[in-house]
C-alpha cells in the first residue's frame, strides 16, 4: 500500500510508459513522492534515465536537489551534454542544475551559458558565475590577507577550473558586465596575467579595458599593485600605458598607504629590483599631497624614490616635496635622504632646517651641515654648542672645534712651541672629541702628519689615553716618529709610558724588543742601560745586536765580547747579526776580526754580511737597518 | 426516380425464394464487415493503450487496497480534470489534493485515501 506499492506496479509497466510516470512524479511538488522517482530514474542498475532528472531539476525541491549533489560528478557528466542539446528548456534546466551545484568545478561549464542564445539563460549563468567567484574571491583574499591554509588549498585546488571559466567570461564581459571575474583575475596574480593582457587589455576602446582601469584605480590589494608595476615594466606600449593610466588616475588616500605597505611586504631585493628599474613616478604628486601620511609609510616611499632611476633633479624635488610634512619624523628623513644622495638641495633644504621647531631635524640639518662642510660650517653651528639636545651639542662642538683643530694643523708649523702648546691646551678644553682626530692625525699615512700629532698629544699629556697607540707607534717606519713617540713616554715623565716601553722590551715580537731597544738608544740617557743589559743575552739574534749595539752607544764598551762572541756562535743568524752589529759599532780592530772570521766562514750568507760590514767600515756615513 | 421504380417493379416481379437469398446476403455481409471492424478497434494501439490503462488502474487499485468507493473518486477527478490516464492519479498528489475541495470530498473519506496512496 502507499507510494511504494504504487512504484512496485509502475515498474512492472514497459520502460516507457514506467519512465513516463516517473517523470510526472518527479514534477510533484512533495519531496517523497520526487525522491522515489529519483531513486528510480537515477539507478544506474535499474531505469538510468539521469537526464530527465537534470531535465526537470528546476522543479526539484532541496531534498531530492541535495541528492543529485551527492552524486554530482554523475550528473555534471549528464548536464554537459544536455548543454549541446538545441533545446532551449534542456539547456536551462542543466544550466539551473549546475548553478545549484555551484562549486568552481561547474564554472567552466557555466561560463559557456554566458555566451548562450537565449537571454534568460545569459542572465541566469552570469548570476549563477558571480556566486561561484564570489567565492572564490574570498578564499584568495583569505589567502592573501589572513595566510588562511583551508583558503590556500581551495585556490590551489581550483585555480585551473577558474581560470578556464574566467577566459570565457572576460571574453563575454560586454554580456555580462561583471567586474568581479576582472578582479579574481587580478588577485590571481600572475596565473591570470596572460588573460589581462591578451583580453582585457587587448582593446583600449573595449567596455573590460575601462572595467579593468576602474577597478586598479581604486585597488589596494598586493596582487594589484604587483600587477600595476608589471604591466609598468612591460616593453609592449599599451599594456604599459595602462598601467601608466592607473598611475596617474590614483589620487585616493587609500592609494598611498597601501602602496607603502605592499613596498615595506616586498623582499629587499625585489623591492630594489623595483626601485631601480623606475624612470617616472606619476603617482607621486599625490605623496606631496598628503603632509599627514604616516612616517613609516612615507619613509618606505621615499626610500623608494630615493633608489629610482628618476632624473637626479627630479627626484631630488619629489623628495624635498614632503619637506612641508607635519611630521618631523618625515621632514629628517627627508635630509637624510638628501645628504645620501649627494644632493645639491641637501645644503639648502638643511639651512632651513636648523630653524625648525623639531630637534630631530634639527640634527639631521646639521648632520648635513657638518658633511657638507660649507664655508659658513661654524658660524652656523656654532649657536647650537649650549643647545640643550645632548646629539645636537654633540655634533655642534665637535664640528666647530673640528673647524678650529683643522685650523690649529694647518698653522701649526707657523707657531713657536708655546703658542702651539697653549692652542693645543685650549682646544683640548672645548672639543670633547679632539682626541679621536689625534687618532685619526696619528694613524694617517704620512709621517708629518703623524709627527705633529704626536706632539700636539704631549703638549696635551694625552700619552695615558693612547697607549695603545704609541705602543704601535714603537714600531712606526719612520724613525722620527719612533723617536717622538718614545721621547713623548720619557719627557712627559709618564711612568705608565715608561712601564709601556719597558713592557716593549719584553715583547714576544722580537721586532717590537729590537724597537725598544733602538728606541732607548735613540733616548741617548745612558741610565736606561741596565735596562737593555740583559737582552746581550736575548735568543734572536737581531734582539741580541741592537741590544749590543743600544749598549755600546751608551757608552758599555764591553759589549765588544757580545759581539765577537756572536761572531764565533754556531747559529748562522747570530753570525750574521754580529756581522752586521760590528759594521754598525766601527770598534778598533773590527777589521781584523771580521777578516780572521771571513777566512773560517763556511756559510755563503754570514760571507755576504762580513763583505756589507766591510763596506760600512770603509765609509762611516751610510745608514743600515740590523 | 425511374430507376427506383424499376428496381421496385423487378423485385415485385421476381419470386419470393430469391429475395430473402439477396437479403441473407447483405445481412452476412454487413455482419462480416461489422465483426472486422470490431476487431480492427480492438487491436488498435488506442485501445490496446486504453486496455492497458484500466489494467494498470485496476492493480493499483488493488495494490493499495482502494475501495470501490474510492476508486470512483479517483475516476470522478479523473473525468473532472480531463485526465486521460487516471494511473497518473496514483502519482499526482497535487491534482489529487485541488480536487478534494474542487468536489467537496468529505475528509473522512479523503484522509484514508491520501495515507493509503501517497505514504
Amino acid at each position: 500500500m502507499g507510494l511504494e506499492a504504487t512504484l512496485a506496479v509502475i515498474r512492472t509497466l514497459p520502460k516507457d510508459e514506467a519512465v513516463s510516470h516517473l517523470e510526472t512524479a518527479l514534477m510533484e511538488p512533495y519531496e517523497e513522492i520526487q525522491a522515489e522517482a529519483f531513486r528510480l530514474l537515477a539507478d544506474p542498475q535499474g531505469l538510468n534515465r539521469p537526464e530527465i532528472v537534470v531535465r526537470c531539476f528546476p522543479g526539484l525541491l532541496p531534498g531530492v536537489r541535495k541528492k543529485i549533489l551527492e552524486q554530482k560528478w554523475h550528473f555534471i557528466a549528464v548536464a554537459r551534454e544536455q548543454i549541446r542539446s538545441g533545446l532551449e528548456k534542456m539547456r536551462r534546466s542543466a544550466y539551473e542544475m549546475l548553478a545549484a551545484i555551484g562549486e568552481v568545478e561547474v564554472a567552466h561549464l557555466l561560463a559557456l551559458a554566458v555566451n548562450d542564445a537565449s537571454t534568460v539563460i545569459r542572465e541566469n549563468a552570469a548570476d549563477a558565475m558571480e556566486k561561484i567567484a564570489l567565492r572564490y574571491h574570498y578564499h584568495l583574499l583569505n589567502w592573501h590577507s589572513q595566510g588562511e591554509e583551508r583558503s590556500r588549498q581551495f585556490v590551489e585546488q581550483n585555480r585551473a577550473l577558474m581560470l578556464q571559466a574566467l577566459e570565457v567570461l572576460l571574453r563575454t564581459f560586454q554580456i555580462h558586465r561583471k567586474t568581479l571575474f576582472i578582479e579574481i583575475a587580478v588577485e590571481m596574480g600572475g596565473t591570470a596575467y596572460k588573460l589581462i593582457t591578451d583580453i582585457v587589455l587587448a582593446r583600449r576602446d573595449s567596455p573590460i579595458y575601462r572595467g579593468f582601469l576602474a577597478f586598479l584605480e581604486r585597488a589596494t590589494s598586493d596582487a594589484a599593485f604587483d600587477l600595476l608595476f608589471k604591466l609598468y615594466f612591460e616593453h609592449e606600449e599599451n599594456l604599459r600605458q595602462a598601467a601608466l593610466d592607473v598611475m596617474k588616475g590614483r589620487t585616493d588616500p587609500g592609494f598611498l598607504g597601501a602602496l607603502a605597505a605592499w613596498f615595506a611586504k616586498l623582499p629587499p631585493e625585489k623591492f630594489l629590483q623595483l626601485s631601480t628599474r623606475v624612470r617616472e613616478i606619476p603617482w607621486w604628486k599625490i605623496v606631496e599631497e598628503s603632509p599627514e601620511l604616516e612616517p613609516a609609510l612615507t619613509f618606505k616611499l621615499i626610500e623608494f624614490v630615493s633608489k629610482s632611476f628618476v632624473d637626479p633633479k627630479t627626484r631630488d624635488s619629489m623628495i624635498r616635496g614632503l619637506w612641508k610634512s607635519g611630521h618631523a619624523e618625515v621632514r629628517a628623513r627627508v635630509l637624510s635622504a638628501l645628504k645620501e644622495l649627494r644632493s645639491p638641495l641637501a645644503l639648502e633644504v638643511a639651512r632651513s632646517g636648523l630653524g625648525d621647531a623639531s630637534d630631530e631635524v634639527k640634527v639631521a640639518a646639521v648632520k648635513v651641515i657638518a658633511e657638507a662642510a660649507p664655508a659658513d660650517k661654524a658660524k652656523l653651528l656654532a649657536p647650537f654648542i649650549g643647545s640643550s639636545h645632548p646629539e645636537l651639542r654633540a655634533i655642534a662642538v665637535r664640528e666647530v672645534s673640528r673647524e678650529s683643530f683643522d685650523r690649529y694643523l694647518r698653522s701649526f708649523d707657523r707657531l713657536d712651541e708655546r703658542t702651539r702648546e697653549l692652542a693645543a691646551r685650549a682646544l683640548a678644553k672645548i672639543d670633547a672629541t679632539m682626541l679621536d682626530r689625534l687618532v685619526d692625525e696619528i694613524n694617517s699615512m704620512e709621517a708629518d702628519r703623524r709627527l705633529k700629532a704626536l706632539r700636539i698629544v704631549n703638549y696635551v699629556e694625552a700619552g695615558e689615553d693612547l697607549q695603545p697607540l704609541l705602543m704601535e707607534l714603537l714600531n712606526d717606519r719612520d724613525t722620527r716618529v719612533r723617536a717622538t713617540a718614545i721621547k713623548i713616554v720619557e719627557l712627559s715623565g709618564n711612568v705608565e709610558g715608561m712601564r709601556l716601553l719597558i713592557g716593549a722590551l719584553a715583547d714576544p715580537d722580537r721586532r717590537i724588543r729590537a724597537n725598544a731597544i733602538e728606541a732607548f738608544e735613540q733616548l741617548g740617557d745612558e741610565r736606561f742601560a741596565a735596562l737593555l743589559l740583559p737582552f746581550v743575552k736575548d735568543p734572536d739574534n737581531r734582539v741580541r745586536a741592537n741590544a749590543a749595539k743600544a749598549l755600546w752607544n751608551l757608552g758599555r764598551k764591553e759589549v765588544r765580547s757580545t759581539v765577537e762572541g756572536m761572531l764565533e756562535d754556531p747559529d748562522e743568524n747570530m753570525r750574521l747579526s754580529a756581522a752586521w752589529a760590528i759594521g754598525e759599532l766601527r770598534f778598533e780592530g773590527a777589521a781584523p776580526l771580521l777578516r780572521a772570521r771571513l777566512e773560517r766562514e763556511p756559510n755563503e750568507k754570514v760571507r755576504a754580511k762580513i763583505a756589507d760590514a766591510f763596506a760600512r767600515l770603509a765609509n762611516p756615513s751610510e745608514e743600515n737597518g740590523g | 426516380m425511374n430507376v427506383f421504380e424499376d428496381i421496385g417493379r423487378g423485385f415485385r416481379r421476381s419470386s419470393g425464394v430469391d429475395a430473402w437469398v439477396v437479403l441473407g446476403v447483405v445481412a452476412f455481409v454487413a455482419a462480416v464487415c461489422l465483426v472486422l471492424l470490431l476487431v480492427r478497434h480492438y487491436t488498435s494501439p488506442g485501445a490496446r493503450a486504453a486496455r492497458l490503462r484500466k489494467s494498470v488502474f485496476r492493480r493499483l487499485t488493488e495494490a493499495n487496497h482502494l475501495t470501490p468507493a474510492e476508486r470512483d473518486i479517483l475516476l470522478q477527478i479523473a473525468r473532472h480534470y480531463q485526465v486521460s490516464d487516471p494511473v497518473e492519479l496514483f502519482l499526482k498528489r497535487s491534482l489529487f489534493e485541488a480536487a478534494l475541495t474542487v468536489l467537496k470530498v468529505d475528509a473522512a473519506v479523503a484522509d484514508p485515501m491520501r495515507r493509503k496512496l501517497y505514504t
